[in-house]
């Protein structure tokens, strides 16, 4: 089964029409990535499917169920890495155990899958107020707050941005690991197709509203 | 100068010989402004939450009618409730003037503004990625509310000690509705009127000292709540 599939989806911010009639299915297990100009879409498409941006036009369902407003059930199911990294105000560790936190997981295992995580990604100090972290820190811990839950779907918007070359490889590894391991599947959004095509067993172009693929 | 000393050492005699009617005064006062911040924070925080979360057209006007209410003149909103709670009045049945009941109902409507307007502002600075960041990662509404809260908690608690400035210190309503019974309804302002007017300025002086000693342990104490790092109980499915 398709765990997600997007038919004729539209979107326009006021008389500005974003995604015109799309089309896109992802199977379980897919690495797919989407790039294409800056303003072209991506982060809009993106947060569609994770729910936190309504559409006019088209269907979308996400493990056979219609998704239009806000499903908490589903929205777990799902884990988004936005585009500009925002911790809260806390503790690393808190940061990156919340989304376990809230789907009632004890803090003591919550926090040994963290440290585990953190120190994976070269990030040391688990007290540490996140506001105190560096750019790419802040990128590294975000990423490990989405990861961690092991969620059914993974959105990555434009996640290596922040990220030196050794990160970057480190993050691909990551991603190729959780596919491994878990079998996640995992959307990655760039405004540049280089960062995604190592990776990505399908690459799409997102061009005036409507994706075309460009790998298989 | 001599006043001044004089009443220093009334004070510190009053204090620590715990005089009866000034503990009663000092405790009727804490109790008083302590329950209405209390009471008005309980509504206030969770509508200010509200308000901040909505997006309608009237918000400008709301909050227009919020900061005209942080401005409200206490004796405005003593003569008001005074009106409500008198015998003829709409509330008179309750019976219920000049009583510390109606002193707490009278700075419920003072303060309540100030928690409303102050938290608002420090909701409003809490960033929407910072908000949605919560959502996507599967908090449910009322983890979201308390996610919210906590980040905007150094604005909130401002908001509480202000009040609770606003309230102890606070003479013209309470002086109307408590009516300033002795043991009963005599609070540090009112009983600092009073003894003002009869001349005995040390015993003014040294209920003002008290009143400010007061103030100052209750805003140490939410200092520290404010500064301190809080694991809020948000984490039950
Ligand atoms: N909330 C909004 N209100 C109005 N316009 C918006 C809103 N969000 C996005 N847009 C507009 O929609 C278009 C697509 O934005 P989007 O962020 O999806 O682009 P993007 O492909 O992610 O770009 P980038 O590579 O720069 O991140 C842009 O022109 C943007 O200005
Ligand atoms: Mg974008």
């Amino acid at each position: 089964m398709d765990l997600l599939k997007i038919t004729n989806l539209t979107k326009s911010f006021g008389n500005k029409t974003i995604l015109k009639n799309l089309n896109l299915t992802i199977k379980k297990g897919e690495i797919m990535g989407i790039f294409g100009k800056s303003g072209v879409g991506k982060t809009t498409l993106l947060r569609i499917i994770n729910m936190l941006e309504e559409y006019e036009k088209g269907k979308i369902h996400f493990q056979g169920q219609n998704i239009k407003t806000r499903k908490l059930e589903l929205q777990r199911k799902m884990a988004m890495v936005f585009q500009t990294p925002m911790l809260f105000n806390e503790s690393v560790l808190s940061n990156v155990i919340f989304g376990l936190r809230v789907r009632g997981i004890d803090r003591t295992s919550a926090k040994k899958r963290a440290e585990k995580m953190l120190t994976q990604l070269g990030i040391k100090e688990f007290d540490k107020n996140a506001s105190e972290l560096s750019g790419g820190e802040a990128q590294r811990v975000v990423l490990i707050q989405a990861i961690i839950i092991y969620s059914d779907l993974l959105l990555l918007d434009e996640p290596s941005a922040n990220l030196d070359e050794k990160n970057v490889k480190l993050l691909e590894k990551i991603i190729l690991d959780l596919k491994k391991q878990q079998n996640t599947t995992v959307l990655i959004a760039s405004h540049d197709a280089k960062h995604i095509k190592n990776i990505c067993n399908k690459v799409f172009c997102l061009k005036n509203g409507k994706l075309s693929q460009v790998k298989t | 100068m001599g006043v001044f000393l004089e009443s220093l050492i009334e004070s510190f005699k009053l204090i620590f010989y715990l005089d009866k009617e000034v503990l009663s005064i000092t405790l009727l006062s804490f109790k008083v402004s302590l329950t209405a911040v209390i009471l008005a924070s309980l509504i206030a925080i969770p509508l200010a939450l509200l308000i901040s979360n909505k997006v309608f057209g009237a918000k400008k006007i709301l909050i227009s009618i919020i900061h005209t209410g942080m401005a409200l003149p206490p004796v405005v909103v003593g003569l008001i409730v005074y009106m409500f709670l008198s015998r003829n009045g709409l509330l008179g049945y309750l019976d219920l003037l000049y009583t510390p009941k109606a002193m707490i109902i009278a700075q419920i409507i003072i303060v309540f503004p100030i928690i409303i307007g102050i938290s608002l502002s420090a909701l409003n600075s809490v960033k929407k990625k910072i908000r949605e960041t919560a959502i996507t990662l599967g908090a449910t509404k009322f983890q979201y509310a308390m996610k919210t809260i906590k980040e905007a908690k150094q604005g909130i608690v401002t908001a509480v000690i202000t009040a609770f400035g606003r309230a102890i210190g606070e003479v013209g309503a309470i002086i109307i509705v408590g009516g300033n019974i002795r043991f009963h309804t005599r609070a540090l302002t009112t009983a600092i009127v009073l003894e003002t007017r009869r001349g005995e300025f040390a015993i003014a002086m040294a209920l003002g000292i008290i009143l400010i000693g007061l103030a100052f342990l209750i805003n140490f104490t939410l200092t520290h709540i404010q500064q301190k790092k809080v694991e809020l109980w948000t984490y039950s499915k």
